[in-house]
């Protein structure tokens, strides 16, 4: 049985429904990542386990427990959110403290803790210094360390690293999930960014609108996104979707699209209109023609990579990712290819992933 | 770019404030006509100051300023013909998107007739047309930064100066606007200098990036040049992401061989280009210069053999910490999927070529 167990949760606020039967399962020491974009329900989720709202309908249980009926300060759950205050007027240690004296923590219990949490958390330092004189990123940590003296059942992070500088933010993802590992804390972290979520997760779940579209572990979800949704979430530059009617042709499909036209050696069927997905790091440039032509119109360097904007046609445009090294002329016109097994097909009605087919991938992820 | 002409000349620019405070300390810099430069550094490194003394918003203490050939030093603002784009974005926010655009030209008496067609034509520029009769204070962050860029664009300056007017913006449509400043670039022709402390940022926007640390250059450079060949360790550590592993180096002169003891691994002196050899010397490698592979081979690359400690993936790449068998942890950048899991043993190999070394007394780069 999981140690969290979301069932059929639904909330409104007024006419505005933000949660419509979303349930999930988190296990015991599991870093679970609610991903989606703002609005989706992420934060109302957590507030809901938190205790902190009560839920229109559906269960929620902690540790077998259903929790309907049990006030916040008795789920030990804590939630950290990104704009969290500490107390200005105390110091580190004083906010850490904060919380243990209330719950009638023994005063050596409490500096024991206390310093536990600080190594986690790598905030020694800050430990007699009052919030005033921390940066954004030791504010954050000290937050946590809050949160994690309690010793909570449940851990809950609500953009827990938002805002902060792409360094500290990726320095900052290392620390806990090492912190995760070193501890088996069971967290949940809500975040509309890929790569901070994916970076610490077990596993995500990708929601939009109030409804779980899909759980897997990251690699999953970059490799075989179930809809063109969770493709667009993950990875940065976006995935390339491209809507097109398919022609069956001599037992190769042809992906016609008003801009252009592309062949794949896979079967389906004749006049279907699909969302083709190509990530931008699986386009290539080549010499010749490619599977299709483009026009260079942006070209943007990233370390050993640059990002490109090429122009398809009139109606469409698509990014690439390629080698530094590629020797790219703004106005020139290059041929781009892909491999088979790295696009993504979905139906274009039911957005359901035609392409890689589910016997395609290796067994434990097609599972 | 040394066929074009010089537009803005710092020289020998410092500029000490009341409290004693050096923002920028004896400062050379050329920017060319149509460039695209970014000043980049960390918080208090004087970029923000540097801007504002072209802007004329602060004047050196000594030093000069030239635009194009002509001391301009002790202008005032409105004589420079230089456009700021705020961080705030300073719109009038009770009027509308129009009237917005239309301020600066009316209060210089331009012709009604004249106006209109020029806020038009921005207008069509920048898509702005279907929001023209909305007041600033109802448009969203990216269309008040479109307004804002087009108002001072319609000033006609010689060159624009935007302070990290992109530091309001969510990861996703900040990449939207990078792409948009960029091509801005080629569609209006202007020369830009552009202040960030984002390294990324400056990395894709920039045509030259100035890499500035305590009121000083550190480098100045093309951003794959600044990426590929860092003067400094400062440079080296600042640019990328995830940062250059440094690995500490003794150099035994009689075998021509370098040792990083803590990275297990030693390299053949000659393949480095050294330009003095020291005994003791840094060796900077970036973690996507590190690349998976079989325990032995026979390519004849170097290999640090370690346990993963920590997996992050982010779609596209996966980043790796791993404990060396010299017990320094190095970080590694490796395509996605890629599966491995705490503990499991890795061998890593590399370029020698693709190494820079650091001189550790002076922090310069020697290779």
């Amino acid at each position: 049985m999981a140690f969290i167990d979301v069932r059929d949760l639904r909330k409104r606020y007024g006419r505005k429904s933000a949660l419509q039967g979303l349930s999930f399962s988190v296990e015991g020491g599991e870093l679970f990542c609610l991903l989606g974009p703002p609005g989706a329900g992420k934060t109302t989720t957590l507030r809901l386990i938190a205790g902190l709202e009560q839920p229109d309908d559906g269960e929620i249980l902690i540790g077998g427990q259903d929790v309907q009926d049990v006030p916040p300060q008795h789920r030990d759950v804590a939630m950290v959110f990104e704009d969290m205050a500490l107390y200005p007027h105390m110091t580190g240690f004083g906010n850490i403290a904060h919380a243990l004296y209330l719950r009638k923590v023994r005063q050596a219990e409490v500096r024991r803790r206390a310093a536990e949490v600080a190594a986690l958390l790598h905030v020694e330092h800050l430990m007699d210094r009052h919030p005033h004189t921390y940066s954004g990123g030791e504010r954050r940590r000290v937050a946590m360390a809050r949160a994690l003296a309690r010793r909570p059942k449940v851990l809950l992070l609500d953009q827990a690293l938002s805002g902060l500088d792409a360094k500290i933010r990726q320095e900052m993802t290392g620390e806990l999930k090492a912190l995760q590992q070193e501890s088996d804390q069971t967290m949940i972290y809500a975040t509309h960014d890929f790569e901070e979520g994916a970076a610490m997760a077990d596993r995500c779940l990708v929601m939009r609108d109030g409804r779980g579209i899909q759980v897997a572990d990251p690699q999953t979800l970059y490799t075989s996104p179930d809809t063109p949704f969770v493709g667009s979430m993950i990875g940065s530059p976006a995935i390339n979707l491209i809507g097109c009617r398919t022609e069956n042709r001599d037992g190769s499909t042809c992906f016609v699209h008003s801009d252009f036209c592309f062949k794949l050696p896979v079967e389906l069927e004749s006049g279907r209109y699909v969302v083709v997905g190509i990530r931008p790091e699986h386009l290539r440039v080549t010499a010749d023609e490619g599977m299709f032509g483009a026009t260079v119109e942006v070209v943007q360097m990233r370390g050993l990579e640059q990002i490109v904007d090429l122009r398809v046609g009139p109606e469409l445009h698509v990014k690439a990712v390629v080698p530094a090294d590629t020797g790219l002329q703004l106005g020139q016109i290059v041929g781009l290819c892909t491999s088979v097994e790295l696009v993504h097909v979905f139906d274009g009605d039911s957005e359901q992933r035609l392409l890689p087919a589910e016997d395609a991938l290796p067994a434990d992820e097609a599972s | 770019m040394s066929e074009h002409e010089v537009l803005i000349r710092l020289e020998r620019v410092s500029k000490v404030f009341d409290d004693g405070t050096v923002a920028v300390k004896e400062l050379d810099l050329d920017i060319e006509e149509g460039a695209f430069v970014c000043l980049l550094g960390p918080s208090g490194c004087g970029k923000t100051t540097t801007l504002r003394m072209i802007a004329g918003l602060e004047h050196p203490t000594t030093g000069e300023i030239y635009l194009r050939g002509e001391r301009i030093t002790h202008w005032p603002p409105q004589r420079r013909k230089a456009g700021m784009v705020f961080q705030s974005y300073a719109l009038f926010e009770h009027m509308t998107v129009h009237d917005n655009l239309a301020f600066g030209l009316k209060a210089r008496r331009v012709p009604r007739r004249q106006v209109r067609e020029r806020v038009r034509s921005m207008a069509r520029q920048l898509e702005l047309d279907d929001v023209l009769r909305v007041r600033a204070s109802r448009v969203d962050l990216s269309t008040m930064q479109r307004v804002a860029v087009g108002r001072t664009l319609l000033a006609e300056p010689d060159v624009l100066l935007l302070d990290e007017p992109l530091n309001n913006f969510q990861a996703g449509l900040r990449e939207q606007m990078r792409v948009q400043l960029k091509s801005w670039q080629y569609q209006f022709g202007r020369t830009m200098v552009y202040v960030t402390h984002d390294q990324e940022e400056a990395m894709t926007l920039g045509d030259r990036i100035v890499v500035m640390r305590d009121g000083q250059v550190e480098q100045i450079g093309e951003p794959a040049e600044v990426y590929r060949y860092p003067t400094t360790l400062f440079v080296a550590g600042f640019i990328g992401l995830p940062p250059m592993n440094f690995l500490p180096a003794r150099f035994d002169a009689s075998a021509g061989r370098l040792t990083m003891a803590g990275a297990g691994v030693e390299v053949d002196a000659s393949s480095l280009r050294l330009d003095r050899a020291l005994e003791e010397m840094v060796v900077g490698v970036r973690p996507g210069h590190l690349s998976p592979a079989e325990e032995e081979g026979a390519d004849g690359r170097p290999r640090i053999r370690g346990r993963v400690e920590l997996v992050r993936p982010t779609a596209a790449k996966t980043i790796l910490d791993v404990k060396a068998e010299g017990g320094q942890t190095v970080r590694a950048l490796v395509p996605s999927p890629f599966s491995t899991a705490p503990g499991d043993p890795i061998t890593l190999a590399f370029e020698p070529r693709h190494l820079v070394v650091f001189d550790p007394s002076t922090k310069r780069r020697i290779s």
